[in-house]
C-alpha cells in the first residue's frame, strides 16, 4: 500500500511532534543565548545525540582538555616548596628504580612496603643506615638491598621527608582507623 | 619447534577474496602490526620470568627485578601503541578509500617508535632509567615517540583535509585519538620536581591513553572494520559514533580523578572521579552495542573475520567486567581507601590493559597481517584454541591476584599486620599466578605464531610500489 492517510505507520502522532517541536523551541532560544552561533550544535547534543556532528566533537573535546588540564595544574599545588635536597632525594629515587619494588602515594609495585609515610615509622639515621648498608632482602637468602652511597642515602630520605608532609587525605587507612569504622 | 608446526596455520591463499586494492599505507601498517605482535609475544616471556622472580628467592637474573618490571610495563605500554599507529593508518585508508597523505612520512614514523621504543627496553636491560612507574625509559627517548606521533598527527590530519567533504565519523575519530596520544605523552618527556604533578602527569598516559585515546582509536578501528567487512551497514554503525567519542573524551579525561584521590589532591576529587567514572561506562556499552551489532550479522563466513571478532569479543568481555565494573566498583571512595596500593590494583591493571585494550589492538593486528589469506578449519581451531588459552591465562593470573590484592587488604590494612608477614601470607597465590601467566605465555605464543605465518603467507602477496 502506498504511504497516505490510511497508513498507520507512515502517520504522523501529532502529539509526539508537538511536543519535540516545543522542546526545540525553547531550548533553540536558551541555547541561542548561552552559546552563540554554536548553539546548533548543543542542541544537537541534547535533542539528537545520533546527529551529533565532527565540529561539536572538536569543540567539546578541546574545551574539556584545556580545563582539565587547567583544574589538574591548580590542583597540583604543594603545601610547601620541594627544598633542595628533597629535589635531589627525588631524583635518586628515579634514578634506582625504587618504584619498581616500592610504592609513593599507594603507586607502584607491590613487592615491597610503601614507602610514603615510613620516615614516620623510621628515623631517618635508621633509614640512611639501611640504605648505605644493605641487609638480605626477605625471603631471599642471598639477595640484599640495593645500596646507596651517603649523600643519595641521605638525599632520599630527605625526598621521603618531605613526602610525608603532602596532605593525603587520609590515606593509608590506620589500624586504629579501621577498627573505629 | 614441531609442537609449533603444528599449529602453523599456514592457511591457503585465497585470492578472490584478496584485498581489491592496497594502499601504500595498508602495506606501511603491515610492519607496525608485525612489530607490535612480536613484542607482545616478548612481553609473555619478560612477565613470566618477572612472576617466577618473585616467587622463587635468589633466581639468578642477568636483568634485575626493578629493571624487569620496567621493561615488562614499557612494554605493555609500547607495544599497544606501535600496533594502533599501525591500525590506524590501515583503517583510515580502507575507510576513506584514498591513500594517506604522506606514506613517507608515515615509514619516518615508524622507523622512529621503532628507534625509540627499543632504546627504551635496551637503555633498562643496561640499568639505564628514569623510575616513573609505565614511563621508566629516560625522558629523551620519549621526545623520539611524541615526535613520532607529532609526525602519525600531521600526516591523518593532512589527509582527512585532503577531502574535506568526505570526513567519516570513523577515521576522524581514530585521527583524535592519535592527536591525543601525542597530547598526552608530550608533559611526560618533562621532569617535574613537585611530586603531585609527576604523579598526575604519568596517570595521563596510564590511565587516559586506555580510558580516552585508545578507546577512539578502538571505537573507530571496530566502525571501520564493521563497516568494510559488510558486517553492518555503514549507518547503524556511524550512528552514535561521535556521540561515544564525546563521552569517552569528556568521562576520560575527568575520570582520571580516581587515579588522583591519595596523591596530595584536594578533596573534591573524591566526589568528580568516583563520579564521572560513572560516566565512562556509556561509551563501553555503545562499543558493546556496535561490537553485537557485528556479532548478530550473519554475514560473517569466513575464518578469518570469525578469529578476528573472537578477539574483538574477548576484548569487549574484558571491558566490561574488569576494568569497567570491577573499576567502578574500585573507584568507590571508601572501598579505593583500602584496596588502594594492593595486589587488587594489579589484578585490575592486567583484565584492563592487556584484557580489553589488548586484545583489541590483537584482533586488529591479526586482521591486516592476514589479508588476503584465508586460514584453515585446523588453523581457525588452533587460532580460537590462541584466544581460548590467553583469556583463561588472563583470568587465572587476575584472578589470583585479586585473591592476594583482598587478603592483603584485610591483613595488612584492615588488621594491621606487618607487611613482610602478609607478604608470606601471599605466596601461594603469586605461585598460582605465574602458572596462569605460563598459560597466557603459551596463548600468546602460538597466537604470535599463527599470525607470523598468516604474515609469511600473505608477504609475497604485496602490491608493488606505487
Amino acid at each position: 500500500m502506498a504511504p497516505g492517510i490510511f497508513s498507520l505507520t507512515e502517520s504522523p502522532a501529532p502529539f509526539k511532534i508537538t511536543h519535540y517541536k516545543i522542546c526545540r523551541t525553547l531550548l533553540t532560544t536558551v541555547y541561542y543565548y548561552a552559546f552563540g552561533e554554536y548553539y546548533h550544535d548543543i542542541i544537537l547534543i541534547a535533542l539528537e545525540g545520533s546527529l551529533l556532528k565532527l565540529r561539536s566533537f572538536l569543540l567539546l573535546s578541546i574545551l574539556s582538555w584545556i580545563l582539565f588540564v587547567a583544574i589538574t595544574l591548580i590542583s597540583s599545588r604543594l603545601p610547601s616548596p620541594v627544598p633542595e635536597q628533597a629535589e635531589a632525594g627525588k631524583s635518586v629515587w628515579q634514578r634506582n628504580n625504587c618504584v619498581s619494588c616500592h610504592t609513593l602515594f599507594g603507586h607502584g609495585g607491590y613487592a615491597a612496603e610503601d614507602l610514603t609515610h615510613i620516615t614516620a615509622k623510621e628515623t631517618s639515621a635508621y633509614l640512611v643506615n639501611y640504605l648505605v648498608h644493605p641487609p638480605v632482602m626477605r625471603p631471599n637468602n642471598y639477595t640484599r638491598h640495593p645500596a646507596l652511597n651517603e649523600a643519595d642515602a641521605e638525599n632520599l630520605v630527605n625526598y621521603l621527608e618531605f613526602v610525608h608532609t603532602i596532605p593525603t587525605l587520609g590515606w593509608p587507612p590506620q589500624q586504629e582507623e579501621a577498627e573505629a569504622n | 619447534m614441531k609442537f609449533f608446526k603444528r599449529f602453523s596455520f599456514r592457511g591457503k591463499i585465497d585470492k578472490s577474496k584478496a584485498r581489491k586494492q592496497q594502499f601504500i599505507a595498508q602495506k606501511i601498517s603491515r610492519r607496525y602490526c608485525f612489530s607490535a605482535v612480536s613484542l607482545f609475544a616478548l612481553q609473555s616471556v619478560v612477565a613470566s620470568l618477572g612472576a617466577l622472580e618473585l616467587v622463587i628467592p635468589d633466581l639468578p637474573s642477568p636483568i634485575p627485578f626493578e629493571y624487569g618490571r620496567a621493561i615488562h610495563l614499557a612494554l605493555a605500554v609500547l607495544w599497544p601503541l606501535i600496533g594502533t599507529m599501525g591500525m590506524v593508518y590501515f583503517f583510515t585508508t580502507a575507510e576513506l578509500n584514498r591513500e594517506i597523505y604522506s606514506p613517507r612520512l608515515a615509514r619516518w614514523q615508524y622507523w622512529m617508535v621503532m628507534f625509540f621504543g627499543i632504546g627504551v627496553f635496551s637503555t633498562l636491560a643496561l640499568g639505564i632509567g628514569n623510575g616513573r612507574e609505565y614511563l621508566e625509559g629516560i625522558p629523551v627517548l620519549y621526545v623520539g615517540i611524541c615526535i613520532s606521533l607529532v609526525l602519525a598527527s600531521y600526516n591523518l590530519v593532512r589527509t582527512l583535509l585532503t577531502d574535506k567533504r568526505n570526513i567519516t565519523p570513523a577515521a576522524a575519530t581514530m585521527t583524535v585519538g592519535v592527536i591525543f596520544l601525542m597530547l598526552l605523552l608530550l608533559p611526560n618527556t618533562i621532569t617535574f620536581s613537585n611530586p603531585i604533578t609527576d604523579e598526575a602527569t604519568k596517570f595521563w598516559v596510564v590511565h587516559l591513553w586506555e580510558e580516552m585515546a585508545f578507546e577512539l582509536t578502538s571505537a573507530g578501528f571496530i566502525a571501520t572494520y564493521f563497516i568494510v567487512s559488510g558486517l553492518a551497514p555503514r549507518r547503524e554503525v556511524e550512528k552514535w559514533l561521535y556521540l561515544e567519542a564525546v563521552l569517552a573524551v569528556v568521562g576520560g579525561l575527568y575520570g582520571t580523578g580516581h587515579h588522583y584521590y591519595w596523591i596530595g589532591f584536594p578533596a573534591v576529587w573524591l566526589v568528580l572521579g568516583s563520579l564521572v567514572s560513572l560516566v565512562e561506562i556509556i561509551p563501553v556499552g555503545m562499543l558493546v552495542r556496535m561490537t553485537y551489532k557485528g556479532l548478530k550479522s550473519t554475514k560473517i563466513r569466513s575464518n578469518r573475520e570469525k578469529l578476528t571478532l573472537w578477539l574483538l569479543l574477548s576484548s569487549v568481555f574484558h571491558h566490561i567486567t574488569g576494568a569497567s565494573l570491577l573499576g567502578l566498583f574500585l573507584t568507590v571512595p571508601w572501598i579505593n581507601l583500602y584496596t588502594h596500593g594492593t595486589y587488587i590494583t594489579s589484578g585490575h591493571a592486567h583484565l584492563a590493559l592487556f584484557g580489553s585494550l589488548g586484545f583489541a589492538v590483537l584482533a586488529g593486528c591479526y586482521y591486516i597481517l592476514s589479508q588476503g589469506s584465508e586460514p584453515t578449519r585446523k588453523g581457525y581451531k588452533g587460532g580460537v584454541l590462541a584466544v581460548i588459552l590467553l583469556n583463561s591465562g588472563l583470568i587465572i593470573m587476575s584472578s589470583a591476584l585479586l585473591v592476594a590484592g583482598f587478603m592483603e587488604t584485610y591483613f595488612w590494612r584492615i588488621l594491621g599486620m606487618d607487611f613482610m608477614h602478609v607478604r608470606f601470607i601471599l605466596n601461594p597465590y603469586l605461585i598460582i599466578r605465574a602458572l596462569g601467566g605460563a598459560i597466557f605465555t603459551l596463548g600468546d605464543l602460538l597466537l604470535s605464531w599463527r599470525i607470523f605465518k598468516a604474515w609469511q603467507a600473505t608477504r609475497s602477496y604485496r602490491q608493488p610500489k606505487n
